[in-house]
């Protein structure tokens, strides 16, 4: 695969990221804690991490941000989805160089989903500059354990199909 | 890199359930519902209002935010809700009435938060604090 094969790839993966994050605004949802969400996106940046590597990642989940800010969402918005986004992207490419012969994409998808709550709750307690915020982190974590086994899971099946037609491209080519 | 869930995946899963539902549990002893609360509430860091809430308050109270946002909030028999907000997803409103002690309410897009604390119960108020 040479280098515009790898950009067209990474920019489609990132397109698809920025739509999955807004569609996952227009889903209705039972209110159970403030930041509760799907995260949706988190499935492109898992796979992109297992396919590619954690420096596209990485540019995948800053161009994602950037977009769904000018898109859809507010600057203050922004500033907590980049730094969990980044937070969470760190902890899910460790765990994948580190845990891969313990883990499956499941719990590293869990990892992920934690950090990213944790990053998100801390975030707010600095610009709020209060701890009591720290008493959603339990009931989010709760929540994001399902969405994270959700996201392994279906990450698992994207990884699969993206490593075959990549091959396939390879032999093409 | 494995593909299937195994036993690790749900070692993992379990103990951060575990650890979670302890929280929780440890959590909610702090919330004790009690007569002599305070509510605090702070807009973009700085606490604009502090209302003792007894069940005789009433009253309606509008905060605007410094990027130009608003909240319409209401105290009624001892609870303090949000009726009406300028952000998009109205998670505040969501929130619902709050009461006791160490509840919350948080708007994050008008940086509004409002928390109410048990003035006669000063130890939990320590923990939180630590």
């Amino acid at each position: 695969m040479n280098r515009t094969q790898r950009y067209i790839f990474l920019s489609l993966l990132t397109a698809a990221a920025l739509i999955l994050s807004i569609i996952e605004g227009m889903i209705p949802l039972p209110y159970i804690a403030p930041g509760a969400k799907l995260g949706l996106s988190n499935i492109v940046i898992l796979s992109v991490i297992v396919v590619f590597g954690f420096k596209d990642a990485f540019l995948v989940v800053v161009v994602r941000s950037i977009l769904l800010m000018l898109i859809a969402t507010n600057p203050v918005t922004f500033i907590y989805s980049i730094t969990s986004g980044i937070v969470s992207t760190i902890v899910m490419s460790l765990s994948c160089k580190y845990f891969k012969n313990i883990f499956s994409l499941i719990g590293i998808s869990v990892l992920g989903a934690m950090a990213h709550n944790t990053t998100q709750v801390t975030v707010a307690a600095i610009l709020f500059t209060t701890l009591d915020l720290y008493y959603y982190l339990p009931i989010l974590s709760l929540v994001s354990i399902f969405t994270g086994c959700f996201v392994g899971y279906t990450a698992i099946f994207v990884t699969d199909n993206l490593e075959k037609t990549l091959l396939k491209l390879g032999r093409e080519a | 890199m494995k593909k299937k869930i195994n036993k690790y995946d749900i070692g993992l899963i379990a103990c951060i359930i575990i650890i979670n539902v302890l929280l929780i549990i440890y959590g909610g002893h702090q919330a004790i519902k009690t007569n002599n609360k305070v509510a605090f509430i702070y807009s973009n860091n700085r606490l604009v209002r502090e209302y003792v809430i007894t069940d005789e308050v009433k009253d309606e109270i509008t905060i605007e935010s410094e990027t130009g946002g608003y909240n319409r909030m209401r105290i009624e028999d001892g609870q303090i809700w949000i009726q009406d907000a300028s952000c998009p997803d109205k998670i505040c409103i969501y929130q619902g009435k709050i009461s006791r002690n160490g509840e919350m309410i948080v708007c994050l897009p008008n940086g509004l938060f409002i928390k109410i604390v048990d003035e006669s119960d000063q130890s939990g108020i320590d923990f939180i604090a630590d």
